[in-house]
């Protein structure tokens, strides 16, 4: 009866809701000529190219509002995937002269500390255009912002953020929890591993949701908001929205010219109830459009009203929607129903859940399990979970003060008899030649560098009866083969001095070799050889420290820098073209003819820059 | 106070005992590289609001080490290597300045009487005059602190941290950034050793070369982007066996020929009459080591190499040693202890 409850619960949600238009894709300025500043300025948004396009890199920065003195404006281009130039700019600068061009993304940095308060903002850069992103509290992930703009990922897209504020590296494939900061440009574009598009790019790039990470707060804390700005022309917003801008719902989203304020407010009901219903994302992500941020920054500049083209797709959103929606819905309620009774029919039979069979499984796999957990020493740490496995070597390695690593003892196929594969095999037990050790270097550096045993947790409550019984008989064996292993390593390395023949050796030999009276198990581990064996057993856990350098220094002479890796030098000045077009029509010598009757030395001479040239030169001796 | 440093041409690591603590070990680790930034004051601003350590030079500001990534977003041209093609340099003073200053910060304070250093070299192969500038230069910062000196090569030092279980006999093979160092050893004694002049370094600029994976700087001057290629081996999943796509596919061409040079080198060292007559016919394990070859399929490779050099049947095993990366320097470490015990054996006597 639950299960007929709760089919009958997700058929009832699912016949009462309604297309979404908030999570279809939004198609921003398509065949619009517009481009997008945010970082830190005061109003993050898009802007039109002015007619005649001549809007400058700097002009633009400027025109957004500079949060401090000075910035430095990093412009994303076409399909570009990192910032190919970056400019530093500030009120006082001269203009370079570099235009804008329809589709950039100018991301804006400040020089100096911020001091007055500003809005948090990213961008998404998609395949259809820019999507400008307002972040209200930290913590807004990744997954947040792609599921409010409609921009879910499939196995084909790659998910990076291509660029991030104050030095943090980029991310090539980031997950969909990976929490979204200020200034970041994240760019979603489709994986061909047959095609070359750049690095970072040729893995697929296939991210999992994990939302778990990103709960810490609740449905309806309106602070945890990611804002949608756009540049869709603004919307009539109600006189409402002035006062909880982001808890608005947009015309962006919902096509406000169509529908009336009223079922604005419903649709963002059902929005934000389906936010909720999504067991992963549980921080509210809602949008507002463009005209919030305008109005919030209309104390500064108001944004540009954006092309018509953007309005067109707007306005044929909800058609499509609506005549879409309605048969989906019905065919999938159907669908739900089926199941349910399908769901219902099952449930009517006896159950199945209490058949012998896999806990049997498990009760005989005790023993081949704890041996293979035991063994596994080369592959990852999270091989190991057994917990019953755990508690085995940690009595061991407690009864014996001996931390045998488990290499040693990782013949899986090993049994409780282990004297004889056990002797003088410690190398022959990882024979093997060409085989496969990925998951050897694919452990990271902490997990290989923490190599004595961790603190292990045991969980006696999952521990079945039979594998306590079979644990406590490979115990003592296991014991005894470490014991046993210890007095080979040590019998090797004093024949390992012994075979030796220089002086060195000799007397590390006759050290060890006073010293190997005490050399047995009760003592080994006051004995300072046994410091080294554990050295050399790679057992001694090791510390990363921060290295303390001065904060500020003076160091002579000037810096080569990374002239090995220079591979083109700057072209000097390139002089205009001299092209004679009059020259077509006419039988006067061209310019060229007549530069070529002049000599080498007067051209050099007459060469724009070459007097420039000399009094450098000259320049230098002198300093020289 | 025993101590080992490794002065490599990516990173410059030391690890030591906690004096505190024995049972645990210490490590510090640099990149051995720098950023230039240019010398203004709002650049000087920026570094001391971020407490980002820097040093004022003629013209330029520097930051050095770990810290050269967290600036490097203030700069245009790629980070500066200390030690560019593993030999350190004669033209650029303040990367010189730059090494001392590190070396000072990364060796412990001294204690007892007994105060050694296990210093490994980077690049060369010892006996090159590059190599002895190398050892007199980084001894003398070494010896500045107060230690003594101990060098030692990093395919031995890597030998004593990832061998143990193969009673310290087999082949020991360090891929670095600038060179490959190669050791035949038995029961701890080195046979013969190799240093190739060539490692990874070289094949992240074939990349970037091929592939124009460039930067430029305010000027126009073009430089490789090598840290562009780092990333991408370390994030895309590599296969070398199994390369898709262009740029896989010339990794995979160049480690090959990397390959095949080591695995030359490894067939006239184990034809060598030291190796010969101390190790007969028998089969002996490879230990491999080294940032560059934690490439998926690189033990793959390599047999392929050996299988074609016609050496297979004299190879036991190939693989990969824990912790890959800081295998030299604890193996160093290893190193240190055992001079420092036969010192005392030796002054006893």
């Amino acid at each position: 009866m639950e299960r007929l409850k709760i089919v009958l619960l997700l058929a009832a949600l699912v016949a009462t809701a309604q297309t979404l238009p908030g999570q279809e894709r939004f198609a921003p300025s398509a065949g619009s000529a517009n481009f997008i500043v945010v970082g830190d300025v005061r109003n993050c948004n898009y802007f039109p190219l002015s007619a005649d396009s001549r809007t400058t890199v700097r002009n633009a920065a400027l025109n957004a509002g500079l949060l401090s003195e000075s910035a430095n404006v990093s412009v994303f281009r076409g399909n570009q995937e990192s910032a190919r130039w970056t400019q530093m700019i500030s009120a006082h600068s001269s203009d370079t002269g570099e235009l804008v061009v329809s589709g950039d993304v100018i991301v804006v940095q400040s020089m100096q500390t911020i001091r007055e308060s500003f809005q948090k903002n990213a961008v998404l850069r998609t395949e259809l255009g820019g999507i400008v992103v307002t972040l209200a509290d930290e913590g807004i992930a990744v997954g947040d912002v792609l599921q409010q703009t409609g921009n879910i990922p499939t196995p084909d897209h790659q998910l990076k953020i291509a660029s991030r504020f104050q030095g943090r590296p980029t991310i090539n494939q980031a997950a969909l929890s990976e929490t979204v900061e200020h200034g970041d440009v994240l760019t979603m574009s489709r994986v061909s591993r047959t095609t070359l598009k750049g690095f970072g790019r040729m893995a697929p790039a296939f991210s999992e949701w994990q939302g778990s990470t990103t709960t810490n707060v609740s449905p309806s804390d309106s602070s945890g908001s990611a804002v949608f700005n756009n540049a869709i022309p603004a919307a009539p917003i109600p006189e409402a929205t002035s006062t909880s801008p982001f808890l608005q719902i947009p015309g962006t989203f919902y096509a406000p010219d169509h529908e009336p304020a009223e079922p604005i407010e419903n649709e963002r009901d059902e929005f934000g109830s389906v936010v909720k219903s999504e067991s992963t994302a549980q921080i509210p992500v809602q949008a507002v459009s463009q005209s919030n941020a305008t109005s919030a920054a209309s104390e500064f500049e108001t944004a540009p009203v954006p092309p018509t083209e953007i309005q067109l797709l707007n306005e044929t959103t909800p058609e499509s929607e609506s005549s879409s929606m309605s048969f989906w819905n019905l065919l999938f309620v159907g669908g739900l129903l089926i199941a349910g009774t399908f769901i219902l029919v099952g449930s009517l039979r006896p159950d199945e859940s209490n058949i012998p069979g896999p806990q049997f499984a498990a009760g005989q796999g005790g023993l081949s399990a704890a041996f293979n957990g035991v063994s596994f020493d080369q592959t990852s740490e999270n091989d190991i979970k057994l917990p019953q496995i755990q508690t085995t070597n940690m009595n061991m390695e407690n009864a014996n003060d001996l931390s045998i690593q488990s290499s040693h003892l990782s013949q899986p196929q090993a049994q409780p008899v282990p004297y004889e594969t056990a002797t003088l095999a410690i190398a022959q037990t990882h024979e093997w030649f060409g085989s496969d050790w990925r998951s050897v270097r694919k452990e990271s550096s902490t997990s290989q560098l923490n190599i004595s045993p961790a603190p292990i947790e045991t969980e006696p409550e999952t521990v079945k009866p039979e594998q306590l019984a079979l644990s406590a008989a490979v115990q003592p064996a296991i014991i005894e083969r470490s014991s046993y292993l210890m007095e080979t390593i040590v019998q090797e390395s004093l024949s390992i001095h012994a075979k030796s023949d220089s002086s060195s050796e000799s007397m590390i030999a006759d050290k060890m070799k006073s010293v190997s009276p005490m050399m047995n198990t009760e003592m080994v581990a006051s004995d300072s050889f046994a410091d080294l064996e554990d050295l050399l057993q790679n057992r001694l856990p090791v510390d990363l420290c921060e290295t303390q350098l001065p904060l500020r220094i003076s160091l002579f002479g000037r810096p080569a820098g990374p002239r090995r890796l220079r591979i083109d030098a700057a072209h000097s000045k390139i002089p205009a073209p001299h092209m004679n077009r009059a020259a077509e029509h006419s039988k006067k010598p061209s310019v060229v003819a007549s530069a070529n009757m002049t000599t080498p030395n007067e051209q050099s001479i007459n060469a724009p820059g070459s007097l420039d040239r000399a009094l450098h030169y000259l320049q230098d001796r002198t300093d020289s | 106070m025993i101590c080992a440093i490794d002065f490599g041409s990516c990173w410059i690591r030391s690890i030591f005992r906690n004096p505190k603590a024995p049972e645990r070990l210490s490590m510090y680790s640099e990149k051995s590289e720098y950023s230039l930034i240019a010398s203004t004051e709002q650049h000087r601003r920026i570094l001391l609001e971020h407490e980002i350590p820097f040093a004022e030079c003629e013209g330029s500001l520097v930051v050095v080490g770990n810290n050269a990534a967290k600036a490097q977003w203030l700069s245009r041209v790629p980070c500066t290597p200390l030690l560019a093609d593993g030999i350190v340099p004669t033209d650029d003073p303040p990367a010189r300045q730059m090494l001392s200053v590190l070396a000072e910060a990364m060796l412990p304070p001294l204690q007892g009487s007994l105060n050694l250093c296990a210093v490994t070299m980077p690049g060369r192969a010892e006996g090159t005059e590059a190599a002895s500038n190398n050892a007199e230069f980084l001894c003398r910062l070494v010896r500045m602190k107060g230690y003594i000196p101990v060098v030692v090569s990093p395919a031995e030092a890597a030998l004593l941290s990832t061998c143990n279980d193969a009673t310290f006999t087999g082949i020991s093979i360090v891929m670095g950034a600038e060179a490959t160092s190669i050791c035949v050893a038995r029961y701890g004694m080195s046979l013969a050793k190799e240093t190739i002049d060539i490692g990874s370094n070289w094949i992240d600029s074939e990349i970037a070369k091929q592939f124009k994976v460039q930067v430029w700087d305010e000027d126009g001057n073009a430089f490789l982007d090598m840290e562009s290629v780092r990333v991408w081996k370390h994030q895309a999943n590599l296969h070398l066996r199994n390369a898709v796509g262009d740029r896989e596919r010339m990794m995979s061409r160049l480690y090959s020929v990397v390959l095949d040079r080591i695995a030359r080198t490894v067939s006239l060292m184990l034809s060598s009459t030291s190796v010969r007559n101390a190790m007969q016919r028998q089969r002996l394990s490879v230990m491999l080591s080294g940032g560059a070859t934690m490439v998926d399929d690189f033990t793959n490779l390599l047999t392929e190499r050996f299988i074609e050099h016609e050496i297979a049947d004299r190879i036991l095993s190939i693989r990969s040693g824990k912790d890959p990366e800081t295998a030299v320097v604890r193996g160093a470490l290893i190193y240190g202890e055992l001079e420092a015990r036969a010192m005392s054996v030796e002054e006893a006597a």
